[in-house]
């Protein structure tokens, strides 16, 4: 089956102005099929970021191919949505102008853009929010107003940098089963980032474990548990055995990582 | 809600007490003696002086021309300080060479050129005009440069996954974030534009609120001038009053 995402032979160097420079990601390849839901786990600087945005387009300079629905792509493209790491709904627009947002650009007169924000709105669970602005949001919210501004963007593919990274372990499960309404729903191809295991096996067809720097794919593991999932999956034995196999895959790596912050 | 009114009629009290006190002492001493009335004039008469004023100088025109030049001066800088500002932030090299200068311009009293600006433009409106404006742009101009300069990198990506253009970018994300910290830049050059254009008044004799000030000062009418200057003190504080007014309305849109 040909991927509606495919990353060849990727490698990205960053240099710095003293000369010095770092190896982030390491000849990584990687098929997503349409439709599916793949997350790359692995330790802190281990270069997941720099994949993101070396896919999405924002960075560039870098070895190999990203491909997007069988064309070499250069730079940002139509097809692909991205949900940052940081904070970034926009602090002057309530939730249902954020959400909006894309489709402004886009020209879509004012009382259709609308229509269709709400739409997304409720998806990600948010009515009632429409006239709030970020500052009076939770983090979670903020976060979901996020996505549901990529999503308005329609993409057929999402790239998510862990959206959840700054939350509290529960509203990081709830918002997992969000997650995966949404997907049922939309049927996107999608691409999560993340550092935490269970949310990569809660919600993945396939988990990729990468190495510490220079990141490189260390396994891909297929997640074969039964669909459609929810949080309440994770009391399972089979569930528990898919973290412990990936915790023994990271183990090694994150100590690595460890030890060379300790060092700098 | 009743508290907070209960805690204002407190303040409102306690100032307007203090205010009083201080008039009731001002005429005492005058009164008995122990001040000269040639530095402080009663409050009695500091009032009758003022009710002259209000019948012969005009003090609305006044305040008029002082507000029209000023606002003139700020409408000028904001048409020129806003893409100064920009082209400071989009050409970095310049942007960095010039900041340092620009702030220490900003910092200085560019006042005291004013012998400058005379021998160039004359004694008239168009040289308060320009004085104004060069007090105006600075901080409009250094406003906006770090408004732009200090947008979120994540919030500039948004615009770029969003496949919008840079001019897309500049209009839709760049500068309404930027928009608090402008909008600071414009209200400190209102309120040293003003306090520049009556300085300038007062010290060409030239109308408006400085020239009136200048006026009675010359005459040596010490009631006239406290009225005089009462009067800038007060249309001074509803102008910045409206200014602030503006800041927190603009910002809720
Ligand atoms: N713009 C940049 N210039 C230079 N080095 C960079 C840049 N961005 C990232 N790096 C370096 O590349 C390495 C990988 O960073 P990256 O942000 O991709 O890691 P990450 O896996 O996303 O980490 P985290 O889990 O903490 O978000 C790090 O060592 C980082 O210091
Ligand atoms: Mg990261």
């Amino acid at each position: 089956m040909a991927g509606m995402l495919e990353v060849r032979n990727l490698s990205k160097h960053y240099r710095r102005d003293d000369g010095t420079g770092v190896h982030a990601v390491d000849d990584v390849s990687l098929s997503v099929a349409e439709g599916e839901f793949v997350s790359v786990i692995g330790p802190s600087g281990c270069g997941k970021s720099t994949l993101f945005s070396v896919i999405g387009g924002l960075v560039g300079d870098y070895e190999g191919d990203v491909v997007v629905d069988g064309q070499v792509v250069r730079g940002t493209h139509r097809d692909i949505g991205m949900v940052f790491q940081e904070e970034s709904t926009f602090p002057w627009r309530t939730t249902l102008e954020n959400v909006a947002f894309p489709l402004e650009v886009a020209g879509m007169p004012k009382a259709e853009r609308e229509e269709m924000a709400r739409r997304f709105v409720r998806l990600v669970g948010l009515e009632g929010f429409e006239d709030r602005y970020p500052s009076e949001l939770s983090g979670g919210m903020k976060q979901r107003t996020a996505i549901a501004r990529t999503l308005a963007f329609s993409p057929k593919i999402m790239l998510m940098d862990e959206p959840f990274g700054a939350l509290d372990e529960q509203t990081r499960m709830l918002l997992g089963d969000k997650i995966l309404q949404i997907w049922r729903e939309l049927k996107q191809t999608t691409l999560l980032i993340t550092h935490n295991i269970t949310e990569a096996v809660q919600l993945s067809d396939r988990v990729v474990v990468m190495s510490f720097r220079p990141g490189r794919i260390k396994e891909i593991i297929p997640i074969d548990l039964p669909r459609p999932r929810s949080s309440e999956i994770i009391a399972t034995d089979q569930f528990g055995r898919y973290v412990g196999a990936i915790w023994q895959l990271l183990r090694e790596e994150a100590s690595r990582g460890m030890v060379e912050a300790e060092n700098v | 809600m009743r508290q907070s009114t209960i805690m204002s009629a407190k303040v409102a009290f306690v100032g307007l007490g203090s205010l009083a006190v201080l008039v009731a002492a001002a005429e005492y001493s005058v009164d008995a003696g122990w001040v000269s009335p040639f530095i402080l004039a009663p409050p009695t008469e500091i009032w009758s002086a003022a009710v002259e004023i209000y019948k012969e100088e005009k003090p609305f025109r006044a305040l008029g021309l002082t507000l029209g030049t000023t606002l003139a001066a700020i409408v000028l800088a904001i048409s020129i300080g806003l893409p100064c500002g920009w082209a400071l932030w989009r050409y970095q090299t310049v942007g960095r060479a010039y900041e340092g200068w620009l702030g220490a311009l900003f910092a200085s009293p560019k006042l005291l050129l004013y012998p400058l600006f005379l021998v160039l433009l004359g004694r008239n409106v168009g040289m308060l005009l320009i004085m104004g404006f060069v007090t105006a742009t600075i901080p409009i101009m250094l406003k906006t440069r770090e408004g732009l300069v200090t947008v979120s990198p994540t919030l500039i990506n948004v615009g770029k996954a969003f496949n919008m253009t840079e001019h897309q970018i500049l209009w839709k994300i760049m500068l309404p974030s930027a928009v608090p910290i402008i909008f600071t830049g414009i209200r400190l050059s209102m309120i040293y534009t003003l306090i520049s254009i009556v300085a300038l008044e007062f010290l060409l004799n030239f109308e408006g609120l400085g020239g009136m000030v200048g006026e009675m000062y010359d005459r040596y009418n010490i009631p006239a001038m406290y009225a005089a200057i009462i009067f800038v003190i007060l249309m001074s504080l509803i102008y910045f009053r409206i200014v602030q007014r503006i800041q927190t309305w603009l910002r809720s849109v």
